[in-house]
């Protein structure tokens, strides 16, 4: 194939990159753990232990090394359907980062927009904290509907490894974005990149914040599709979800919506609402009251993004 | 890679270097410095960092870059002529102040009034851990 060569270049440094993000990211875990230990807190809320020791371990390590490969093998097989081909180059690069860029924020929009991936990403969302031990709150089965929700771009001739490559990726942005400790940046920046304000909007729970910003480095697409919002000063951020978690469990959290999916699923009455607990929108599908009285949503430790 | 590549390359990295000076002083970040020198020094010349602190730390975790500026100098110029170096020069410039200084001066300054004194030691926090991560990547490099 004439693209090997450069594909090959691109996947070791997208290889590269990724090894110096992980040296990046222990650094911003090190700074985090450092601060929360002089500010009187225990150094890992028993949240970010979780996080580190159950979901980081598990997920990234069966992801990297097994599911992602799935994935692409997978997206061959609608690459290998369609007669379009856009060609891997060094001027279609910022094509592919584009198209990577939308792949990615279909797949976070309808993870938060369809119930039963909700189910899943709802794991990430489930940290009452918002710091940088929320990168590693990891949901399992994420990269099971990446490649239906990404077939369909495959299917216009984007070469699958570039494409989950750059997917996968540029968002990795977000790593350094999941913190209240860096300020403001300048309101044309906010708007085309995801920023701490941006992304502490994402993981809001405020009526005015639920389901925005699911861009990954960009923000165009959210602006494009109507899902942009900016961190308003008179409304700061609640962290967490609308059900919030009252334990720290691993399994409790890797399970907390599944349970109420499957009940649901099971006590509704008409198939049309079985298929609607599935695949509508978390909040407005049949639901049986939850069995827990709701806590009020736990505020952030740190406080509002200043 | 053509030589006026790298000249753009050069001329950004000296920006992003100037955004990175001025973060990692706290006087020059909270003041203007004059127009020219705003520009110069602006914020937004640190947008490629995106791509370049990653690739630059995966190098030197590789052994294929060094972290001390003159030895990356060395090597880009081999592959790349002078400006190669020059850009390489500068790119190891901002990542070692990035990993031992930079993020501990971006934390303090947006730090609220009450978590000021937790922040005090952080700049001590961040050199040694900079330094044990570039005393590691020389190793690599040699």
């Amino acid at each position: 194939m004439m693209d090997q060569p450069f594909i090959d270049q691109v996947v070791e440094g997208v290889k590269i990159y990724s090894l110096g993000g992980a040296v990046l990211l222990f650094m911003v875990l090190a700074g985090e753990t450092f601060l929360r230990w002089r500010e009187g807190k225990a150094p890992w809320s028993k949240e970010g232990l979780n996080s580190a020791f159950t979901f980081f371990t598990i997920g990234p390590f069966i992801e990297q090394a097994f599911l992602n490969g799935l994935l692409v093998a997978g997206l061959f097989v609608f690459y290998d359907l369609t007669p379009l081909r856009v060609p891997v180059t060094l001027w279609t690069l910022p094509l592919y980062f584009l198209a990577g860029e939308f792949a990615f924020y279909w797949f976070h929009r309808l993870a938060h927009e369809i119930r039963l991936l909700w189910a899943d990403h709802s794991i990430h969302h489930s940290a009452a904290t918002y710091d940088f031990t929320v990168n590693l709150r990891f949901t399992p089965f994420q990269t099971f509907y990446r490649l239906p929700i990404w077939a369909p771009i495959v299917l216009l001739g984007f070469h699958p490894l570039i494409l989950v490559l750059f997917a996968l990726t540029a968002p990795a942005w977000q790593t350094f974005c999941h913190t209240t400790r860096i300020g403001r940046f300048s309101p044309w920046f906010e708007w085309l990149f995801v920023t701490p304000a941006n992304h502490a909007v994402h993981h809001a729970s405020n009526p005015l914040y639920i389901d925005k910003n699911y861009g990954g480095l960009l923000m165009i697409w959210d602006h494009l599709f109507r899902t942009y919002q900016r961190l308003e000063d008179h409304t700061p951020p609640v962290f967490g979800i609308t059900h919030p978690l009252t334990t720290a469990h691993p399994i409790k959290v890797l399970t907390h919506e599944f349970v109420p999916l499957a009940r649901d699923l099971w006590a509704a009455p008409t198939a049309r609402q079985k298929f609607g607990v599935l695949f509508g929108r978390p909040g407005k599908t049949f639901e049986l009251p939850r069995t827990r009285p709701v806590p009020a949503p736990a505020a952030t430790e740190a406080g509002a993004v200043p | 890679m053509s030589s006026q590549v790298w000249i753009a390359a050069t001329l950004l990295s000296a920006m992003a270097l100037a955004a990175s000076l001025r973060l990692s002083t706290p006087v020059a970040a909270q003041s203007r410095l004059g127009r020219a020198l705003d520009i110069a020094a602006h914020p937004t010349w640190l947008l490629p960092l995106i791509l370049a602190m990653g690739v630059a730390v995966g190098l030197m975790i590789r052994g294929d870059l060094s972290p001390w500026p003159p030895e990356a100098a060395e090597q880009l110029a081999r592959r790349g002529g002078p400006w190669a170096g020059a850009t390489g020069f500068i790119v190891v410039v901002i990542v070692d102040l990035w990993l031992l200084w930079t993020p501990s001066m971006v934390a303090r300054r947006f730090a609220a009034e009450d978590a000021r004194e937790a922040m005090r030691w952080l700049p001590a926090l961040n050199l040694a851990l900079g330094a044990v991560l570039l005393g590691a990547f020389y190793l690599a490099a040699h």
